[in-house]
């Protein structure tokens, strides 16, 4: 019977071998004009939705770079996409097979663990990721690993928006309600946001109900509940740092108690718009801040990148979408600038490179930093059945990067 | 003799080592080396599972608990060899599974096992509440862990140093099953009160069986952990505990090897249905269940299959008011 442990262990090795065989490959470098840039992002799984815009993005962005003649003239990009499914995990397994492709540059992560996952693997390879939707500022400054770089808003700049400006149009809120995800980002943006408020206000800032749930939750009741539970609401405001499906099902499950009415304002950082659309002209006003709002850009290249992203989908462009764009444009400057494509010189060219964006604004990635600063925008969105998409985007404040 | 002290599973992981890297390169050595990790969990999950014949749903606790002791020491002592902390965290798991065990084996059968899944839940919501567990964001930087005075910097570095580890740790399991507390354990399994009518303290070697699962698991999940680079939540969710005890029955525990099989099927599927269908888990599950369906004692009884069909029937026949005891599958573990 002991025989058995060697034909198993044998058999364990040789059978995977042969029979998976198929699967090797080896990373072969094409230099045939085209440059390949890999896109991680989950899509599948609950975060799928904002991930399908980041994608469209990305290909909106490649498809205008290659219809002006490439990058530099000389190489058309090969946008390879992979699905992490939201798991840091996976992400090391197809950040592999990027590699396997013979993928050098990359896009994506949605967020801050992802991003980690997704730096530490390429970091092997010495692959250029740049996390386009990752907003955590643990991860630059200095960058969690050499090849890492980071254009999503740091949080720290996007909460101090939404506080600043919530205190100017909101003066009269008295206490704030909050429900955040339980990552370390979304926690810091009410802290953050809170700070600002204080700070415009010249008070401090009450605080009701506070709640942290898992960046996979979509039963909120209990929350919800207990936000219900706190009496009368006109001079409370309810601040989610939630964000895709986290806040589809909040609104779907809040909405039936009539508490989306009842608060003096709703605010959220993070992602709404593919929510607020989803909802069909009945999305609950929301003063929301993000890097980007179609509406509240008015430059000649955002005129082309919505135009664009409309031919291409149908629809106009969200914050995720414009990310992923820039993190394009941004590896296109990088590689004219080297005239390469060499993951190397690329990754040095993207150290203190500046980009003129569709915002209007001059994003600069830190040489030391890792981390690009383009400003950030809030706006009110609202359901609204006559708008585009059924949601209206009015009071826009950009707010540009700070030097 | 030489089977009895387990080379020619030392030679079997000594031919896997050299032999996979010649084959599979990059992502498909990747996944090779995450197998081989979950192979040394599966056989943990044996020893309580399958030679012990306790049920456990929380067995996520302690392959997570490994991989956050790795990621806390890589971070407080990070001159601290891997070696080192692949032990101190099979230590601490070993431990805190020995205290639980104590207490939660004054129950049984389903009454233990939700226990067990309780400890793990505790555990995943501690990650979220203690804030040196840093919630949802978890750890990186786990590819600086030095093993012989420097980070591992390649996947194939990686791949040598997983496959010995867990060659050295299911070796170890090997002597174990074949030693008096390894038949002890079965025996436990088997008709627990014979065995205390025959002298073994049965309480004392389910729970030295709980620690010593725990342990090992913990050594697989620190080494998926330094793998990735990074842990995470994920590493201690229900999902985890669940997908090793379909590992186990895929396998089949009826042999030793069971369970490592299981592991290598269930990475491997996962892996290639993630490349082939949007929302893949869906059909690992379909194709999981599939097999544990169509060979309940698991892939290791594919042999003794082939062999029954190629032998003429030679059954007895029984009388139809005599019922026929089905042995259990997990009766008897061959080594």
């Amino acid at each position: 019977m002991r025989t058995h442990i060697t034909r198993s262990a044998m058999a364990l090795a040789t059978a995977g071998a042969l029979v998976l065989g198929g699967c090797a490959s080896s990373g072969d470098e094409s230099d045939d004009g085209t440059v390949k840039v890999g896109v991680v992002l989950p899509f599948t799984g609950v975060q799928a939705t904002i991930a399908k815009l980041e994608g469209q993005g990305a290909e909106v962005a490649a498809k205008l770079i290659n219809a002006d003649g490439g990058v530099d003239g000389k190489w058309k990009i090969d946008l390879v996409k992979v699905d992490d499914q939201l798991d840091p995990g996976r992400s090391a397994t197809v950040i592999r097979d990027l590699n396997d492709k013979g993928v050098d540059l990359a896009i994506g992560g949605q967020t801050s663990d992802l991003c980690k996952s997704s730096a530490e693997a390429s970091q092997r390879f010495n692959m250029t990721f740049i996390g386009a939707h990752c907003t955590s500022p643990d991860l630059v400054d200095p960058p969690i690993t050499p090849n890492f770089y980071m254009i999503g808003q740091q949080m720290t700049d996007i909460a101090t928006a939404i506080g600043t400006g919530l205190a100017k149009r909101y003066p009269d809120i008295e206490t704030w309600d909050v429900m955040t995800y339980d990552v370390e980002a979304m926690r810091l943006s009410w802290d953050v946001a809170k700070k600002a408020m204080e700070k415009e206000l010249g008070r401090p800032v009450k605080v009701g109900k506070k709640y942290a749930v898992p960046v996979t939750a979509t039963t909120l009741r209990k929350e919800i509940s207990g936000l219900d539970s706190t009496g009368d609401k006109s001079k409370r405001g309810l601040f989610l740092g939630v964000y895709g499906a986290g806040t589809t099902s909040f609104i779907q499950q809040a909405k039936p108690t009539g508490l989306l009415d009842d608060y003096g304002v709703l605010a959220q950082t993070g992602v709404y718009w593919p929510t607020a659309t989803a909802l069909k002209g009945a999305a609950p006003a929301i003063y929301n801040v993000h890097d980007y709002f179609y509406a509240c850009q008015d430059t000649a290249e955002n005129k082309e990148f919505v135009a664009a992203f409309e031919k291409e989908t149908g629809e106009k462009p969200d914050a995720g979408a414009y990310q992923s764009y820039l993190a394009v444009r941004l590896l296109e400057a990088a590689i004219s600038k080297a005239g390469s494509t060499d993951t190397a010189k690329v990754q040095k060219e993207l150290q203190g490179i500046s980009l003129e964006t569709p915002m209007g604004t001059t994003m600069k990635i830190g040489a030391e930093t890792h981390a690009g600063s383009g400003g950030v925008t809030t706006a009110v969105l609202a359901g609204d059945p006559s708008a585009p998409q059924g949601v209206k985007i009015s009071d826009c404040d950009v707010v540009p990067p700070s030097s | 003799m030489l089977q009895r002290a387990g080379v020619p599973l030392l030679a079997g992981f000594a031919l896997a080592a050299v032999l996979m890297p010649l084959v599979f390169s990059g992502s498909s050595l990747f996944t090779w080396t995450t197998a081989a990790a979950w192979v040394l969990f599966a056989t943990a999950t044996s020893v309580l599972f399958g030679w012990t014949g306790l049920l456990s749903f929380g067995q996520a606790a302690f392959f997570g608990m490994g991989a956050y002791t790795m990621a806390l020491l890589n971070q407080e002592v990070p001159d601290l060899p891997g070696v080192a902390m692949l032990v101190v965290a099979a230590a601490v798991a070993a431990v805190v599974a020995a205290l639980f065990a104590t207490f939660a084996l004054r129950t049984s059968g389903a009454e233990f096992a939700i226990l067990t899944l309780v400890l793990a839940q505790v555990l995943w919501l501690l990650i979220y509440r203690v804030p040196w567990l840093k919630g949802e964001d978890g750890f990186s930087g786990l590819f600086q862990i030095k093993i012989l005075g420097s980070p591992l910097t390649s996947d194939l570095q990686l791949w040598y140093y997983t496959i010995a580890v867990v060659a050295v740790c299911v070796w170890l399991l090997w002597l174990l099953s074949g030693s008096t507390l390894g038949m002890a354990m079965r025996a436990v399994r088997d008709d627990p009160w014979r065995a205390a009518a025959l002298g073994i303290r049965v309480r004392g070697v389910q729970v030295t069986a709980y620690a010593v699962s725990a342990g090992f698991a913990a050594v697989a999940g620190a080494l998926v952990a330094q793998g990735q680079g990074v842990v995470s939540p994920a590493m201690v969710t229900f999902a985890i505990s669940g997908e090793i005890l379909v590992a186990c029955l895929i396998g089949g525990m009826g042999r030793f090897v069971g369970p490592m099989i299981g592991a290598v099927v269930l990475i491997w599927s996962q892996t290639m249905l993630a490349n082939v269908f949007h929302d893949s888990n869906v059909f690992v599950g379909l194709l999981l269940l599939v097999i544990v369906i169509a060979l309940p004692d698991g892939l290791v009884s594919i042999p003794a299959r082939i062999r029954g069909r190629r032998r003429p029937a030679r059954r007895a026949t029984v009388p139809s008011d005599v019922s026929v005891e089905e042995p259990s599958p997990v009766s008897e573990v061959v080594r």
